[in-house]
């Protein structure tokens, strides 16, 4: 503890400290951004690379030859889809029996907060169908998800048959260790939340949902499919969940090396990788990948149907099919084979994947930036706020000037005693927590009193609470 | 001063009683930085469902909490949150009262020094006045009841609370000049875990130094002292050891109790330093280790009452700091306890040199604690390691904050003897290092 006990030392490094706040505090902040930056440049990037042992060896040759009766099968789910106006429940079950998965429902209804808007209702229901594919040799305690959304009108249609093509084929395969489970939710994010939690026997969110009569162990890996069109020309992988967690790297690592060796285009934040990264276009671009996916961690809402698996530690990952104006397109059977080589690979695993990082931003699907080189940039601006609040310190505590005679001039000896430091502090941290409770409690009681809907009822307290924040400095000043 | 006494001790208990009535209570009372093994309420009520079934409470390396306290629980059960807030209150109230007695022979020992004209005459802005002093027994009650380390150990109904009753107890009796009632309540601390032992030497120099008997080796008067005192503690604690045999009707209690606290086989983790370094740990090693830990707790004892002699409440001070820091499983309710000393020592503010730093990184690790727990635990991206690093940085802060503290009170006895302004002898200024 040498800097903290000897005083000389002590007494020149504060004196460096005040005399250059503010440059060294521009130069970390200059600093700062220049490195996040420069995270993009791809010298400065890692190639991504295998971590998982189990991964790594076995590749075999895919051999799903489905595609057409795929995509009849989504004809027919679309049809039945119409009919019903909604999910097809019994038609589900009965083509997924037939095909040999011990098949479940279950039903689940979830109050909105605010009514919806196109049918001014509060309650939303649906039912979830799933099919679970035993493995034909191993005891029942790990199971992979395979998932695709019931979305109303056009869409998704291709994922539904793709998923069922994908279960005839591997229910005639005997090499599976896992228990495989397909499943379709209806109502996205609702239905994924009521199966995973029926799943797990928790229940955060409040809602009602009947218990899974059957269940196949703990959930290792889930992939999530959206195929909206017979064609594609690229995937897109959809990384991002709930509150900006990521899975880990190695199922990203799974994905590339698959598109890589089937040969289909394969994007991230729907930008494909450029080839001239020392040219200002190509640089901008990866900047452009990298902040998209900054952006969707930020903003905390999950991007894709498997953002709430992550919750519970199964890794998960969404791959959407896109088809844009190119000349190549890829058929519905290749993408088969590149999900029978995804699940063979993941049903290798001998335990949840944590090898590889947890924390990583992505310029591009090859090159990653983990969390070891990016967070120095954050270090660098947090550093600002530890040295402005070194410097305050120092001139609060330096000892005041004396005048010529010796005698200390007492009226500056005073130092604010700690009571006038907690009034704002308090006052503050009350206005936090009334924006975070009063909004909600007050929706039911303005409705009740006020002619105002329940959306302008929690705008309006919030901007009440903000206008009487307005009076803060007034109140923390004396 | 009894109206702000009572009307802090009613706002405690609202505080109290709002958060054992919401939904917090079942959160926090499952906070491994809250309670340990030792003083789990999930424990006690295990050990109790076990009595009531006729079996020994300590089969099952379940309950490690000493018959006495099963036994008052088991009268007490049903009223176990007003027992908890009553022991704060409790503890309150002593520390209260010894920060007053405290006061008065400070002042009363600062009044002869000044008429026998021992102070160098620079000094005299460090002599403190009544009027500085008035507000501290206050301060010390609310520094204690509070703080959130005490409201949270408090809500979680850990027995820690019990324990520092006992042991402010222990500290009014002594600074009252209480033989016979020191000797009884540090009996009843030690029983309950061993370490305040400790406070055994800063308890004697205490006494004697009250009783006008010389801390010398060679008088009579000295040993005779110790003898009694230790014939008093020795004797209650056998009392005690004994009484505990007669309740349950065996010994199972003494490796259930002292060698679960000496022997550490418990490794959930902590605020403390054991856990990780013994997860880590080979066999063959683990009783080196374990020895030396353990020594590392008593073995402050001799240097700091070696130096602090004058000084004993400074250092039952110290002592208490060290025991919090590195006992076996410790938890902020055994920190919240010496914390509530830092306003006795309020006039030091002036030679403390990092309280900034050490006020910052104890917030911090304080909040980084749920936070990296989740990430371990719950989100599972983080490993054991990260946990401990903030352990690790929580435990340097507090012993920074306590060496700092130390600095101070010897940095300005120093002065009080030689001067505030010190010249070398050619005549120029000259700084204090401590080494």
């Amino acid at each position: 503890m040498g800097l903290l006990s000897d005083p000389n030392r002590r007494r020149a490094l504060i004196s460096l400290l005040t005399r250059l706040n503010a440059p060294i505090c521009v130069v970390c902040y200059m600093a700062g951004v220049a490195w996040f930056m420069g995270l993009a440049f791809e010298p400065f990037t890692l190639r991504t690379y295998m971590s998982e042992n189990a991964m790594g060896s076995t590749m075999v040759e895919e051999r799903f030859p489905a595609g057409e009766r795929a995509l009849a099968t989504g004809r027919e789910f679309a049809a039945h889809k119409k009919k019903a106006g909604g999910m097809p429940v019994d038609w589900l079950v009965k083509t997924m029996q037939s095909h040999g998965l011990e098949v479940f429902t279950q039903r689940f209804s979830r109050t909105l907060p605010f009514p919806d808007e196109n049918k001014e209702r509060y309650m939303v229901k649906g039912t979830n169908v799933y099919g679970i594919l035993r493995a034909p040799r191993a005891s029942r305690t790990e199971a992979l998800v395979l998932s695709a959304p019931c979305t109303p009108g056009d869409n998704n249609n291709q994922a539904v048959g793709l998923l069922l093509g994908l279960a005839q084929y591997f229910r005639s395969q005997v090499f599976w260790a896992k228990d495989i489970i397909f499943l379709v939710n209806e109502h996205d994010l609702i239905g994924m939340q009521a199966w995973l939690e029926g799943y797990h026997h928790t229940n955060t969110t409040g809602m009602d949902w009947s218990p899974l009569q059957g269940r196949g162990g703990s959930i290792q890996a889930a992939l999530s499919l959206e195929l909206s069109s017979d064609v594609i020309t690229s995937l897109d992988l959809v990384l991002e969940g709930l509150n900006g967690q990521l899975p880990n790297l190695d199922l990203v690592n799974l994905f590339y090396a698959f598109c890589q060796k089937i040969g289909v285009l394969c994007t991230t934040q729907g930008k494909l990788q450029r080839n001239d990264w020392d040219s200002v276009s190509g640089y901008s671009h990866a900047v452009q990948t990298m902040m998209l996916m900054v952006m969707k961690q930020a903003s905390g809402r999950s991007w894709g149907d498997h953002g709430l698996f992550l919750r519970y530690h199964i890794e998960a990952a969404t791959i959407k099919g896109i088809n844009s104006f190119r000349q190549y397109k890829t058929d519905i059977t290749t993408i088969g084979r590149l999900m029978e080589g995804m699940y063979r690979k993941l049903n290798n695993l001998l335990e949840r994947l944590h090898q590889s990082y947890f924390f990583y931003l992505m310029p591009s699907l090859s090159h990653f930036v983990s969390i070891g080189y990016y967070m120095p940039a954050f270090g660098l601006l947090a550093v600002i706020l530890l040295l402005r609040a070194l410097d305050l310190w120092v001139q609060l505590t330096a000892p005041p000037p004396r005048t010529e005679d010796g005698v200390v001039d007492p009226e500056q000896m005073s130092s604010p005693g700690v009571l006038s430091v907690l009034t704002p502090l308090v006052i503050s941290h009350l206005t936090g927590v009334a924006l975070y409770t009063l909004p909600i409690r007050f929706q039911e009681m303005a409705v009740e009193h006020f002619p105002v809907s329940e959306t302008e009822a929690v705008v309006l307290t919030a901007i009440a609470v903000y206008t009487a924040g307005l009076a803060l400095p007034h109140n923390t000043n004396r | 001063m009894a109206a702000p006494l009572t009307l802090l001790l009613i706002v405690a208990v609202t505080i109290r009683a709002a958060l054992y009535r919401s939904s917090l209570a079942d959160l926090i009372s499952e906070r491994v930085e809250v309670v340990s093994p030792l003083t789990a309420w999930k424990r006690v009520v295990e050990g109790l469902a076990l009595l009531d079934l006729g079996v020994s409470p300590y089969s099952g390396d379940v309950f490690h909490e000493t018959p006495l306290i099963i036994y008052l629980f088991h009268f007490l059960v049903d009223y176990a949150e007003i027992t908890f807030m009553l022991a704060d209150v409790i503890t309150a109230v002593a520390l209260y009262l010894t920060v007053k007695e405290y006061n008065k022979q400070v002042f009363r020992k600062q009044k002869f020094a000044l008429e026998a004209d021992r102070y160098p005459l620079d000094c005299l802005e460090l002599i403190r006045s009544p009027k500085e002093m008035f507000y501290i027994p206050l301060k010390v009650a609310m520094f204690y009841l509070l703080n959130p380390f005490t409201i949270l150990s408090c809500v979680a109904k850990s027995t820690c609370g019990l324990n520092n009753a006992v042991l402010s107890l222990f500290i009014l009796s002594t600074v009252k000049g209480n033989v016979l009632l020191s000797a009884i309540f540090l009996s009843l601390a030690t029983y309950q875990s061993i370490y305040p032992l400790t406070l055994c030497a800063s308890a004697l120099l205490y006494l004697m130094q009250r009783q006008y008997i010389p801390v010398n080796f060679r008088r009579a008067s000295f040993w005779w002292f110790i003898v009694q005192y230790a014939f008093m503690y020795l004797g209650s604690l056998f009392v005690i050891v004994c009484l505990s045999f007669f309740l349950l009707g065996s010994w199972d209690f003494l490796p259930s109790v002292y060698g679960f606290i000496l022997s550490v086989p418990d490794l959930t983790p902590n605020i403390g330093l054991f856990w990780y370094f013994f997860a880590e740990m080979f066999e063959h090693f683990r009783l080196f280790f374990l020895c030396v830990f353990q020594i590392n707790v008593f073995f402050y004892t001799i240097p700091l009452s070696i130096k602090l002699k004058e000084h004993p409440v400074f250092l039952i001070f110290m002592q208490l700091a060290v025991i919090s820091i590195f006992k076996s499983y410790p938890t902020v309710g055994d920190i919240a306890l010496y914390m509530a000393f830092l306003p006795v020592w309020s006039h030091l503010h002036r030679f403390l040199r990092n309280i900034f730093l050490v006020c910052c990184v104890l917030l911090t690790c304080s909040a980084l604690f749920p936070v990296l727990w989740h990430l371990w635990i719950y989100a599972g991206s983080a490993n054991s390691n990260f946990y401990y690093a903030i352990t690790l940085l929580f435990n340097v802060a507090q012993i920074l904050l306590v060496s700092d503290y130390f600095y101070a009170f010897l940095r300005r006895e120093h002065h009080l003897c030689y001067g505030l302004y010190l010249k070398r002898k050619d005549g120029s200024e000259a700084t204090l290092v401590l080494k």
